[in-house]
């Protein structure tokens, strides 16, 4: 049976976007993976991987209106496709997989 | 007044992510709510070499690589007389290749040979006796040289591009 496995970054950035909901653009995004995981990140790398995603259909995006405080460039909101979110939950339930049964991560933290 | 971002920075990433505005837009509003000139400056530059490795779009990028590999391999081989630089340089510019195959690589190659050809082409009879032999062995082998290194990483990019060595989708058929 075919499934669908995502990197760490991509992963991260699903769940970010699941996360924000119907805000979800460039700096949402960024904010949310450096806040809850703590990881410093570039706005470029955030676009490029998002661009993988949106070409493999798991994410689709549309543009909203130009603003002022953005130099009249437009927002960029992306959309997790029922695909994308099927690709989270394999990939949860791949992680929780490899999780269980280890003796060393038991017990709180290592 | 609000602040404005560094216009050479603007430009830069215009040329290098004019595709896309939305990039350069989120990179304006987090400068507008307080991110310094030196994030803005940071990001740029990671931005820039970013999207020269992953999407090919700076053929600038690719002759620097040319010139500091070219230069390189020459140096090394004209000082320490020993095959293992130009190896090297020849093999993380076939792992360019494999990684960018577009047409601009023939710039890098051709840059690459440009730089150490003279070397191959030294006058050998002016030479004593050891670098007689070495620069006569050296040209013969180079000769060699330069189709391979000209045609390998071509078969490869070719390889990669739709054959058997192409990169696998995201989608991955495992079995429990």
């Amino acid at each position: 049976m075919p499934r669908q496995h995502l990197t760490d970054f991509e992963l991260m950035i699903l769940l970010a976007i699941l996360r924000i909901g119907d805000d979800s653009y460039g700096v949402p995004i960024a904010r949310e993976i450096e806040q809850t995981a703590k990881r410093t990140v570039l706005l470029g790398a955030i676009y490029t991987c998002l661009d993988r995603l949106e070409q493999n259909g798991l994410v689709t995006s549309t543009y909203g209106d130009p603003t002022p405080e953005r130099g009249g460039r437009a927002k960029r909101f992306f959309k997790i496709t029922g695909k994308g979110l099927k690709a989270v939950k394999d990939t949860q339930r791949a992680f929780t997989a490899l999780w269980s049964g280890i003796p060393q991560l038991k017990g709180g933290t290592a | 007044m609000t602040p404005r971002p560094p216009r050479l920075a603007i430009a830069l990433l215009k040329r290098v992510a004019g595709q896309n505005g939305a990039l350069i837009g989120d990179l304006e509003e987090q400068f507008r709510d307080g991110r310094s000139r030196m994030w803005f400056w940071s990001q740029t530059i990671g931005i820039s070499i970013h999207r020269c490795v992953h999407e090919n779009s700076c053929a600038v990028c690719l002759v620097f690589a040319a010139f500091v590999i070219g230069t390189g391999s020459t140096v090394g081989w004209w000082g320490a007389r020993f095959a293992v630089p130009v190896l090297l340089g020849l093999s993380l510019t076939s792992w360019k290749m494999w990684k960018l195959h577009r047409t601009s690589l023939v710039i890098l190659y051709i840059t690459s040979i440009a730089l150490v050809a003279p070397h191959w082409m030294a006058d050998v009879s002016t030479m004593s006796g050891g670098d007689r032999l070495f620069w006569t062995l050296a040209r013969v082998l180079g000769g060699y040289g330069v189709v391979g290194v000209l045609l390998v990483p071509f078969l490869i990019t070719r390889l990669g591009r739709s054959g058997p060595l192409s990169e696998p989708p995201i989608e991955l058929s495992l079995t429990r």
